[in-house]
């Protein structure tokens, strides 16, 4: 149960230019199954956040321990550390929000979740590997410039990989989640999921062959997903501009002055979007207390904002986009929420029409991206080969290693089919995973180097 | 508390494993050469597992009173009653404690910390962190483990620029006495040098690895050493106890008692003795790291890892070689990684993976040494521990955002290493 009073104890006591505080209490469930069930953990945190700003220094506090005590104690922490060499932080004038944020959400006993696991695990003799999560996060969040919102988001998450070992060993995984309840696992049709990856698997080691050298790659949303959150939405975050992150989560190969230039062909347009919901990555205000809205990054291939926090917009002369999220007993940093392609005209029938040669690539395992998001790469689990404009067999593993300017400035085709697909993205110093949707159509490049 | 809560666990006839950690943590966050952030966590969490029969549960209390305590074992015994039975075969009882690590509570001293952070900024580098956290923890279980421990670690991360060009280090410590900042310096040097980096040609390149970048993979491979990671599909050392995965000049430990590993334990997360147990022995699988439940699978006995659902490494230690950094480098041609990250998998059970080469990486032919840009090793974990030719017998241990299990690691030369490039 949270204590509104605290947070405005904190407030009260401290004499920082700027003070933040945040009540949290997450509760849920973890389930491990391997063939058998392997654990059940049930979890239920409490903590207090403070920040201040003070004579230009950031001081920030975490504690579990949730009493008048601790918060006193806190913000004289907070307000004690001094370092010479420092930044002078400062907000801008941002409009301060108060309002409530409250996702409802089923429940149910932790047997069901258990069965419906068994369930999944009996859907094909392969070896299969489930962790289930499910949460309810509640928060009170107040700032000495006015900010009070309330929120309680439940979530509920699962990941599989499934393994076929028939002479040669091949592996899917897949991960489903949503801002909500139990009633959610419904939409994820994880069943057909298993038993499509079931008889894949089976046909990538009968069938499976290497694509050509050269042709152009159709990457359907599960990819192109991954990479507008990879090299877009990272990217185009302001405290890695501005070399906040640069010993931990990285740099960009983006600079400020790059704002408003063109970046790509014209039919690309990337959005973060925080308050679609359902979507895993679901908030309506950011932890600065600031309400979220809808970010086109590219503009029909032009760079049109980035991400900030109240910090990173004041450096850049902007306001803040409410892009501030915190993980539970975290400081709050600039991050994304529901990163997607806007759709374009072309469905897949047109799209592949014409390709005399090349690859379709459906899912991925291995991808990876370098700290300034430039040089990434992606490997193709499911990936068929393309022949005359149709399909005309399974490819096997097909590798596609591009820098991010190449990918953007060749987009031949957007295809009209968006969908969206659950994540954890990691970031920060301790890492904080936070919840986020990777949101895809299809995407046709020509010419590209198949591996 | 632990012993109430015990008790209470014990009295309603269960199996239990009750511990409480105390701990506080620290950081010191700067880049662009300045501090911006000071960062504390101060924590207490009680944790429980319990388990009737083939029953079995695990939960937290935060910041316990009696009454939290008995509310949240009543609570879960409830949901202990309705839980499908899983694999349990017992807590195991293994008691040989070491206890010889250094400890020193001075490394959450705020004004220290900062003196480290300002120490490296003065010798160039631009962004990095001190990290610090001291922690004590007590445990007690149903076969009579009673045990207290205090643990302290900090780490310096570094990254230093020159132009285009990076250079990334760590120091890592159980005492603020072992960090030496220096490193900062050495990185900007190594930055220097890296200056107008050009592209190369994909191909199969023998690899000088520095310990950042070896500890990577060595960090990969003592997770997939964990025995629930080989049972749920996640490891390429599965089926492979006492064959040969690797060269004769790789030893792999994981220890969990060295005197300044940052990961060093007296108990694991089952009350049991930490230990070193032997991963990899000149090349051949000797041991997946185990649980009480994983051991009694494997008809063996715990290797104080837990985890009480996987086990996990603490301080990875890969042996010291015979060679210089100069001899190594002598008459060295092909490819000088420092760093690498996003280690990523096409296939845990056959080991593809690629991995991104990262600040200064060079290469060494008949005409000299020029830096390169924009290459990945995409290659086989099993096939790079098999090329390990050569290994320093200078060794550094190595922790941070991309590396989270602590490795001991040596410079490696890797016989054919398979590069690409966008």
């Amino acid at each position: 149960m949270i204590d509104e009073d605290l947070a405005e104890y904190a407030l009260k006591i401290s004499k920082a230019d700027y003070t933040e505080v945040r009540l949290e209490e997450i509760k849920g469930n973890e389930i491990s199954y391997v063939g058998e069930l392997k654990g059940v953990e049930s979890f239920h945190h409490c903590g207090f956040s403070i920040r201040i700003i003070k004579d230009g220094l950031l001081g920030f506090s975490f504690s579990n321990i949730v009493n008048r005590k601790k918060i006193r104690e806190a913000v004289e922490k907070a307000m004690k550390n001094r370092a010479r060499k420092k930044h002078f932080v400062r907000f801008g004038n941002e409009k301060m929000e108060e309002g409530k944020d409250i996702v409802k959400g089923k429940d149910a006993d932790i047997d069901e979740k258990i069965e419906y696991i068994r369930e999944l695990d009996s859907i094909s003799k392969n070896q299969k590997s489930f962790f289930y999560q499910d949460e309810i996060m509640e928060k009170f969040y107040m700032n000495s410039e006015g900010a009070k919102i309330y929120s309680k988001i439940p979530r509920v998450a699962l990941y599989y990989l499934v393994t076929k070992s028939n002479g040669r060993i091949e592996q899917m995984s897949r991960e489903f989640g949503n801002a909500g309840g139990w009633e959610k696992i419904k939409e994820w049709n994880v069943e057909e999921k298993l038993e499509h990856d079931a008889k894949f698997l089976s046909d990538l080691i009968k069938k499976g062959r290497k694509a050509s050298r050269k042709g152009s790659v159709i990457l359907s949303p599960y990819i192109t997903g991954l990479i507008a959150h990879e090299s877009c939405g990272h990217p185009w975050e302001a405290d890695r501009i501005w070399g906040r992150e640069a010993a931990q989560a990285g740099k960009s190969f983006v600079k400020p002055s790059m704002l408003g230039k063109k970046f790509g062909n014209e039919m690309i347009s990337v959005i973060d979007e925080p308050a679609i919901k359902g979507s895993y990555g679901y908030y309506k205000y950011d932890d600065e207390g600031i309400k979220a809205r809808k970010r086109y990054l590219i503009k029909n291939g032009i760079i049109n904002e980035f991400l900030h926090n109240r910090h990173t917009a004041h450096l850049m002369g902007s306001e803040s986009n409410a892009a501030a999220r915190a993980a539970y007993g975290r400081e709050p940093i600039v991050r994304m929420a529901n990163t997607y392609f806007l759709p374009g005209d072309y469905s897949f029938e047109e799209m592949i029409e014409g390709v005399k040669n090349g690859v379709y690539i459906k899912t991925y395992m291995e991808w990876n991206i370098d700290d300034m998001r430039y040089n990434q790469k992606y490997v193709g689990e499911e990936a068929y080969i393309i022949k005359d404009g149709e399909i005309a067999g399974i490819a096997y593993h097909p590798a596609i290693e591009f820098t991010t300017p190449f990918f953007y400035r060749n987009v031949a085709a957007v295809g009209k089919n968006l969908e969206f697909y659950a994540a954890t993205c990691g970031k920060g110093d301790p890492m904080q995973g936070v919840p986020v949707t990777t949101g895809g159509v299809d995407i046709r490049i020509d010419n590209m180097v198949i591996k | 508390m632990i012993e109430y809560a015990l008790n209470l666990i014990m009295k309603n006839g269960m199996d239990g494993i009750v511990s409480n950690e105390k701990s506080i943590e620290k950081q010191v966050k700067f880049y662009n050469g300045k501090v911006e952030i000071i960062k504390e966590w101060d924590e207490t969490i009680l944790k429980i597992f319990m388990a009737r029969k083939n029953k079995k549960i695990f939960f937290n209390v935060d910041n316990p009173t009696k009454a939290k305590i008995r509310e949240a074992i009543e609570r879960n015994m409830k949901i202990l009653n309705i839980v499908s039975p899983s694999e349990y075969h017992g807590i195991q009882d293994k008691r040989n404690y070491v206890n010889r690590k250094k400890f020193d509570s001075r490394v959450i001293d705020s004004n220290a910390m900062v003196e480290i952070a300002e120490d490296a900024i003065s010798q160039n580098a631009k962004a990095g962190i001190v990290f610090s956290s001291i922690y004590e923890k007590e445990i007690a279980n149903s076969n009579g483990v009673m045990e207290k421990d205090r643990n302290s670690m900090i780490y310096l991360s570094a990254r230093a620029f020159y132009r285009n060009s990076s250079m990334h280090d760590v120091s890592c410590s159980r005492s603020v006495e072992g960090i030496d900042s220096s490193i900062a310096e050495n990185a900007y040097e190594t930055a220097k040098k890296a200056g107008k980096a050009r592209r190369i040609k994909e191909g199969k390149y023998d690899v000088i690895f520095y310990p950042m970048a070896f500890a990577n993979l060595m960090a990969s491979v003592a997770s997939f050493a964990s025995a629930f990671y080989v049972d749920a599909g996640y490891s390429f050392l599965a089926d492979k106890l006492n064959k040969k995965v690797g060269s004769d000049a790789l030893t792999i430990y994981d220890d969990g008692t060295l005197y300044d590993g940052i990961a060093s334990q007296k108990f694991d997360d089952e009350g049991n003795a930490t230990q070193a147990t032997c991963i990899i022995e000149n090349g051949i699988l000797k041991s997946y790291l185990h649980n009480s439940t994983t051991a009694s699978k494997y008809n063996t006995i715990t290797t104080g890892n837990a985890g009480i659902v996987a086990p996990h490494p603490w301080n990875v230690f890969v042996e010291k070689g015979s060679f210089g950094i100069e001899q190594m480098m002598e008459g060295f041609e092909g490819i000088i990684i420092t760093n690498v990250w996003y280690t990523r998998f096409q296939n845990y059970r056959n080991g593809d993976f690629s991995t991104v080469a990262r600040d200064a990486i060079f290469r060494v032919d008949k005409k000299g040494m020029h830096a390169v840009k924009g290459i990945r090793i995409s290659d086989n974990m099993q096939r790079i521990l098999e090329n390990i030719e050569m290994l320093s017998k200078q060794q550094k241990q190595i922790f941070w955002w991309e590396v989270e299990t602590p490795v001991f690691s040596p410079y490696a030369m890797v016989k054919d290493v398979s590069i690409t490039t966008p």
